[in-house]
């Protein structure tokens, strides 16, 4: 039989003294600064005018970026508040290395980057339902371009459109579509996805009829009708009504909810 | 004797333990200190390899699914870079990953020659899980697994990229893509699958006798075979202030996939056919050639002018079948029904899109954008399938199928859509940006379907999806769309130890459509409908750093929103404006960095996230039959709680050491939808907790070795995707 283990005042005061310890030995024998991203250990600030040298088309553009908004007149360059070491670390080591993958901090490496400000975002992609970006599959500069323009790709009044990022990789929802959801035309794939994550499946919004009822209204006010959602409309079946039962997009149904060319129902 | 000892040395060790973090040697020592003799090195070139043993108790599928990574482990080379100077001018650089298990792979080659160009070539593959959960019915406590499914999803890529790149001269880029998403997926799709003869059916009514081929939510595979396409080429000039890029793009899209219907736990063999059901499948080709002009000239440094222009055309053809599968009650046995054969569309697309940005300083402390973009896009299509249905004498024994009708459908639309935006960013003040932005996307839209095969109310009330319409009939349609975004924002540096940040952003999307049909054998009559939304909200962000090795990085977030719908009265006219949804969303973000000693990290972070959408709907029956059932539609509650925890400490000259949390929990499930239905809402625990070490054995050889646990229980699932058991990761990088 093996002994239980229980945690007791002296445990912890014991464990503690240890843990004390080790680090009285570590900072007293060691002159290192513990590798914890998105940290470059042992460099400094260089300024953005460094950069520019290698990185001259980045460095161009982010005047007009929407993280350049952040930009401060009058911060001093080497601390690292503004300019390119804000997001890729202070940039000594890399700049006298030449280049380099390991002198710098690459967000296509690593998100711990984009999650300094980002806060939320580390949550969201450690739910169950996201993009592989904590498992190195994807990153954030796939769909996002943070030197130039509007870091979130399309939309406003820049050439591509805002859906353009996503059906890069789905081109089955790229279409095009004589019969397309409107909430793709108005708002993009973000309307229903939360491309960061969700802790619902296919990183939607919401996971039931909810989502498509936001805006397909069941019922207004006495006298209206909007496409037979009350009761004797299709929607009102002999068990009271299908929207209960979870997704108005399920296959069979509303199966092409991204967009249809040959059913204005969004059928097959 | 013994007791005092203890006491003595309880004693000490308080002190020592309290005053540890007060001793100032340590940390003087290494401040002072010129260079960081032990820091581990960087390799300009290296090779890492590294493999992963996971020792899964529980649903293994579910493990894969959440970690991207299988349950049986992976090995391989995780990490390969080599960066080699082949002459004074020309570089190669290599990068390469082989994770089997994971089937994780990367190898590309780059070679560059200063002031020339490069030429590039790689492949890329990765895989991703999933779990194959079919349902789950918690008020019979029965789980659907797909079994014997290997589900998994491969995307790669091959590319080719070459370019020439002059310092003083234009510069060309020709690449080639090739990108393949092949793999089999979990899925649901709504048919008429319940059982009579089977227990599980809907949660509330287990037992009770159902109407044979009642509809209900059913797994099934998704198989998924598509394949992409992309060659492109550019050529960038510069000449006075301008610089001009022209690039054209080939692209072709060919996907072929699937869906195959997988029986309800209790469910009676399928007879026809004997095994699986090939449910739907659908094909999409398209073929699109794609030019883009931008030109970007800077006039001087206040002002600069970007223009662009873009024309796409693609044509399409569509293909496929629509099935569902159905229930006999006499048989006791699944039939397919062909809804929807010969499903066939040739869609075209011309796309014309003309943006400008004037950008400028109209003041030292000022900057303007200002944006306009115009996009005139046609779709046609023509189209249609055959209407065939199962006969009913034949259910019992063989599928005999009647062809009912064809229907076929010409339609075209066309969208005008201008966008103007305006940018504007003040830093007058010291330490200080404010930024405001405004864009309003206004949309003309023309909708002509013929046979949409969806007639339109005859109270005027939209689309409605109840019967096919008749041959010949014709719907038009107006889609004007106005969506007004607006955003505020400010950074402001109020003194070096903080940095306050703030964003008030709103939306305002109003779309109508005005609809008129031809609806054949009955009068014409006109249509409103109209839906739109607004959303409020507002980002809080504050950085503090009270000390040079202590920061509080705050994030606050709250969205409100509000949809609404509004259709023209029967007798015409704008009628009222119902509310449709609400949504309301705060989120707040916390992550705290401690470096009491460069020595040792310690990060925390935590989200909290509650976010829920109402919907008008009140209620639905689940019952038909009295006594009635009523059961609302509930709010779809999105909340969740995230923590983690980092704690890095270099253990000594060539040791470091790492520990590392993550703690989720969601808790949105809701049994009472049972009885109506699933899914219930997301409800989860999530646990993890790893110890690593990092090791310099020689400068050019490092090692990292990791030990963890994790759990993870689901009560969406009802427990039946639990998981828990250690892990292990080793590795080792060697400087080549």
């Amino acid at each position: 039989m093996s002994p239980k283990f229980h945690w007791s005042k002296t445990t912890l005061l014991f464990g503690g003294l240890a843990v004390w310890g080790l680090l009285l030995v570590s900072c007293i024998s060691v002159d290192r600064t513990v590798v914890v991203p998105p940290h470059i250990a042992g460099a400094k600030y260089v300024g953005s005018k460094a950069c520019a040298q290698c990185h001259g088309d980045q460095v161009d553009h982010f005047a007009g970026s929407t993280h350049s908004r952040l930009a401060l007149t009058g911060a001093d360059p080497k601390v690292g508040d503004t300019g390119c070491e804000a997001c890729h670390g202070p940039g000594s080591l890399h700049v006298a290395a030449g280049g380099g993958p390991g002198s710098i901090i690459n967000p296509r490496k690593s998100p711990e980057t984009c999650f300094q400000c980002h806060l939320e975002k580390r949550g969201e992609m450690s739910l169950p339902h996201t993009h592989p970006v904590l498992a190195g599959r994807v990153s954030c500069v796939d769909c996002h371009d943070v030197h130039k323009g509007n870091s979130v790709r399309g939309g406003g009044a820049a050439l591509a459109a805002s859906t353009e990022t996503c059906i890069r990789c789905h081109t089955q929802q790229a279409g095009p579509f004589v019969y397309q959801h409107g909430a793709i035309r108005e708002e993009g794939c973000t309307a229903c996805h939360n491309p960061h994550g969700s802790v619902n499946d296919k990183m939607l919004v919401a996971r039931d009829a909810n989502l498509c009822l936001r805006c397909h209204l069941a019922d207004l006010a006495p006298g209206f009708n909007l496409g037979g959602y009350s009761s004797g409309g299709a929607h009102a079946n002999a068990l009271g009504s299908r929207l209960s039962e979870g997704a108005c997009w399920s296959a069979g149904c509303h199966e092409d909810v991204h967009g249809s060319n040959v059913n204005a129902s969004l059928r097959p | 004797m013994q007791t005092n000892f203890s006491s003595l040395l309880r004693s000490t060790g308080l002190i020592l333990a309290c005053a540890a973090p007060l001793l100032p040697g340590s940390r003087l020592a290494a401040a002072t200190a010129p260079a960081e003799a032990d820091a581990f090195p960087t390799y300009e070139s290296y090779i890492k390899v590294s493999g992963e043993a996971p020792f899964i108790s529980g649903d293994t599928a579910a493990f894969a699914a959440r970690a991207v990574t299988p349950h049986n482990g992976s090995y391989g080379i995780e990490d390969l870079y080599i960066t080699k100077d082949l002459t004074k001018e020309i570089t190669m650089k290599v990068n390469g990953r082989a994770m089997d298990g994971s089937e994780d792979y990367l190898g590309s080659i780059n070679i560059s020659k200063d002031d020339f160009g490069s030429v590039e070539a790689g492949y890329k593959r990765y895989r991703i899980f999933y779990d194959g959960v079919g349902g789950f019915f918690p008020l019979a406590n029965q789980f659907q697994r797909m079994s014997n499914e290997n589900l998994h999803v491969d995307r790669s890529s091959l590319w080719f990229v070459a370019k020439i790149e002059k310092a003083d001269g234009p510069s060309f880029s020709l690449s080639y893509r090739n990108e393949i998403r092949t793999g089999r997926k979990d899925s649901s799709e709504w048919g008429a699958i319940v059982n009579a003869d089977a227990t599980v059916t809907k949660g509330a009514l287990v037992g009770t006798a159902l109407p044979a081929n009642t509809p209900f939510i059913a797994p099934n595979v998704q198989t998924l075979d598509e394949h992409h396409e992309i060659l492109e080429g550019s050529a960038t000039v510069s000449f006075w202030k301008t610089t001009d890029t022209l690039k054209a793009t080939l692209d072709w899209v060919g996907n072929d996939d699937g869906r195959v219907y997988v029986k309800y736990p209790n469910s009676k063999v399928i007879v026809d056919p004997a095994a699986t059901i090939i449910d739907d499948s659908e094909t999409t080709r398209t073929r699109s050639f794609r030019v883009i002009n931008q030109t970007e000239t800077k006039f001087n440094d206040v002002v600069s002018l970007e223009v662009g222009l873009s024309y796409l055309h693609l044509t399409g053809e569509d293909g496929g079948q629509w099935i569902t599968p159905a229930y006999s009650t006499s048989a006791k046995a699944f039939f397919t029904t062909v809804t929807a054969g010969n499903i066939y569309a040739n869609p075209t697309l011309d796309d014309y899109v003309a943006n400008a940005f004037l950008k400028f300083t109209p003041g030292k402390d000022w900057r303007a954008d200002i944006g306009f973009r115009d996009e005139f896009n046609a779709v046609s299509d023509s189209g249609g399938f055959t209407n065939v249905a199962l006969s009913s004498t034949a259910k019992n024994t063989s599928s005999t199928y009647v062809t009912t009708n064809q229907d076929v459908t010409y339609s075209h639309e066309t969208d005008h859509i201008q966008t103007p935006e305006v940018t504007l960013q003040y830093l007058g003040i010291r330490n200080l940006s404010i930024y405001a932005e405004y864009s309003d996307r206004i949309n003309k839209g023309d909708q002509h379907w013929v046979n949409p095969f969806a007639a339109v109310s005859t109270n005027g009330a939209g689309v409605v999806t109840t019967v096919p319409i008749p041959v010949g009939s014709v719907f038009f349609q107006n889609a004007n769309q106005d969506n007004e975004d607006a955003k505020l924002g400010a950074n402001w540096n109020p003194t070096t130890k903080l940095t306050l940040r703030a964003e008030v952003f709103r939306k305002d999307h109003q779309n109508r459509f005005i609809g008129a049909n031809d609806y054949v054998g009955t009068a014409s009559f006109g249509a409103l409908y109209a839906t739109g939304y607004t959303f409020n909200g507002a980002t809080l962000s504050a950085i503090y750093r009270p000390l040079p090795e202590l920061s509080f990085n705050t994030r606050y977030q709250q969205q409100d929103g509000k949809m609404s719908v509004t259709a023209n009265t029967v007798t015409g006219g704008l009628g009222y404006e119902s509310p449709s949804g609400k949504a309301t969303i705060r989120m707040i973000s916390e992550t705290v960095d401690w470096a009491p000693y460069k020595q040792v990290y310690v990060q925390g972070n935590v989200n909290v996230v509650y976010n829920t959408l109402q919907t008008s709907y009140p209620a639905v029956l689940v019952k038909a039959t009295a006594p009635f059932v009523a059961v609302p539609i509930v709010n779809a509650d999105n909340n969740y709680i995230v923590g983690s925890a980092l704690c890095g400490f270099a253990l000594d000259k060539r040791t470091d050491l790492q520990v590392q949390g993550l703690w989720e929990r969601a808790n949105n499930y809701n049994p009472q939808v049972a009885s109506g239905g699933q899914p219930y809402g997301a409800g989860f625990n999530f646990q993890s907790v790893t110890v690593g070490l990092k090791h310099k054995f020689t400068d050019r050889i490092m090692g990292e070795a990791k030990v963890g646990y994790l759990r993870s229980t689901s009560d969406t699932t009802g427990g039946f995707t639990n998981y828990n058991g250690p892990l292990a990761y080793l590795s080792l990088t060697y400087a080549l």
